[in-house]
């Protein structure tokens, strides 16, 4: 193969923003190297080349490097047709603009996750079901986000429901339990199979570890479900 | 005017990433109308139709809102040919990259500008410098950012330049000092016709008075400059 165009991905394991790049790698069917970094122990070599330091970094050939997922994902889906962008430019700058809003909304969930401090947990919550309110409304007649077409949009999101559900499988706290749109959505983009491969097959599991080791929220109050003991009969922290 | 092509940006006075696409739209001549709100005091129709509470967004028509001030810049640009973004998806992918890497450093230079506390202020400072050292390697042999065309990455670095013109006075240490191609390539942005347009005349006058009532490192290091005849030399960064 070419060298010069030689696809290498950096990435980090658990981190949702390469997750979206592999999920559109995997539909669009590239191949490509991925080379995993830790976000605590970034290499010499990664601190020089990319410019904020942040992962999915996306090398092509020898020299040229792209960051930012929704840049790279849009570069991708460029080089490989059938695009999923629209041509409009109007629709391409909603679907911009709803690239960065997953990100936003990622990012709280992430944050939501390891928070080790009780009283910002229940406010990322908050923030949290007041967006899926409103993602709720926009999927109203709609199969994908953009209607009945899977686009570029929907790739944005699968990370958003694969956190989802891997905390409704570790604790009984269905986020999504009064939004049934989001869900069957979100079920719909997860069994996609560029969903099931678009990931580390370790995630869930180094998530979990993740919870647990960093003391968080989650883990102090529900520890039985971190230490395998028997379910208990109820969600220790969402009484509802 | 056909209403359902009305543009109208909802913008804060200061806020950088507004100005980029003031610029762009000073720029490409578009037609718009600005309402402007208060960052503290977000009116209801605001916050209904903007998910994330952020400005920019433009109103197109009635019902169509986008946001986000890189989308809305490729939009602009993408409806007023000649488009100054490339066709290339690499070089475009590149661009791209470059306009959030133009967010961080604009985000830092306010949390400069804005930081009450002065080892957070310190670090900032560092950290931009770091930045900008990148940038003028970039520079090297080049007018612009990428060659000798303007790029719509030009249009985003202005308000990076518009605020350190703004800082020169105050902070009386150059910032840009040991950077001579920034020093000219800033100079040259700023001179462009939509890069003095592309603002609210009292957009510096706002800047230094919430430097001031925010009390803010920037503010307590040289109260003699927002109070009253200009000091010597630099209270805070004294070498």
């Amino acid at each position: 193969m070419d060298k010069r165009f030689k696809h290498t991905l950096v990435a980090h394991k658990i981190c949702p923003f390469s997750m979206k790049v592999l999920t559109v790698m995997r539909h669009k069917n590239v191949k490509f190297e991925i080379k995993f970094i830790e976000t605590h122990n970034k290499p010499e070599w990664f601190i020089r080349i990319s410019p904020l330091g942040n992962v999915p970094v996306l090398i092509i050939g020898e020299e040229v490097v792209l960051s930012e997922s929704a840049i790279i994902m849009e570069y991708i889906d460029e080089i490989t047709h059938p695009k999923l962008m629209p041509d409009d430019p109007l629709q391409k700058a909603l679907d911009r603009a709803k690239f960065e809003y997953s990100n936003e909304i990622i990012r709280n969930l992430y944050s939501f996750i390891f928070s080790t401090e009780q009283e910002k947990f229940v406010r990322q919550k908050e923030w949290l079901i007041k967006h899926f309110k409103w993602i709720e409304e926009q999927l109203r007649d709609k199969k994908f986000i953009n209607g009945n077409e899977l686009s570029l949009v929907d790739l944005s999101f699968v990370p958003l429901f694969v956190a989802l559900n891997m905390l409704k499988s570790t604790l009984p706290c269905d986020m999504l339990k009064d939004f049934k749109r989001l869900k069957i959505y979100g079920e719909m983009i997860t069994s996609l199979p560029c969903s099931k491969t678009g990931r580390v097959p370790d995630y869930e599991f180094l998530m979990i570890d993740g919870i647990k080791t960093q003391n968080t929220v989650l883990y102090r109050s529900n520890p039985c479900y971190f230490n395998n003991d028997s379910k208990p009969q109820g969600c220790c922290f969402f009484r509802n | 005017m056909d209403k359902r092509f009305k543009h109208t940006l909802v913008a804060f006075k200061i806020c950088p990433y507004c100005m980029k696409v003031l610029t762009i739209m000073c720029h490409k001549n578009v037609k718009f109308e600005i309402k402007f709100i208060e960052m503290h005091n977000k009116p209801d129709w605001f916050l209904k139709i903007s998910p994330l509470e952020k400005v920019p967004i433009l109103i197109i028509g009635e019902e169509v809102v986008l946001f986000e001030s890189a989308a809305i810049m490729e939009y602009i640009d993408e409806i007023t040919p000649p488009k100054l973004m490339s066709e290339d998806p690499i070089q475009k992918a590149l661009d791209r990259a470059k306009f959030e890497y133009s967010n961080e450093i604009i985000k830092s230079l306010y949390q400069l500008i804005f930081s009450t506390e002065q080892e957070k202020f310190v670090k900032i400072k560092e950290w931009i410098i770091k930045r900008l050292k990148q940038m003028e390697e970039w520079l090297k042999d080049k007018k612009y950012i990428n060659g000798n065309e303007l790029s719509l990455v030009d249009l985003n670095f202005v308000p990076v330049f518009v605020v350190l013109n703004m800082l020169k006075p105050i902070l009386l240490c150059d910032i840009l000092k040991d950077y001579k191609r920034l020093q000219n390539y800033g100079d040259s942005i700023t001179s462009l016709p939509c890069a003095k347009t592309g603002r609210v005349p009292d957009y510096e006058f706002l800047m230094i008075d919430g430097i001031k009532n925010q009390n803010t490192v920037l503010f307590r290091s040289n109260p003699c400059y927002f109070n009253g005849p200009k000091p010597s030399h630099c209270c805070f960064f004294s070498k």
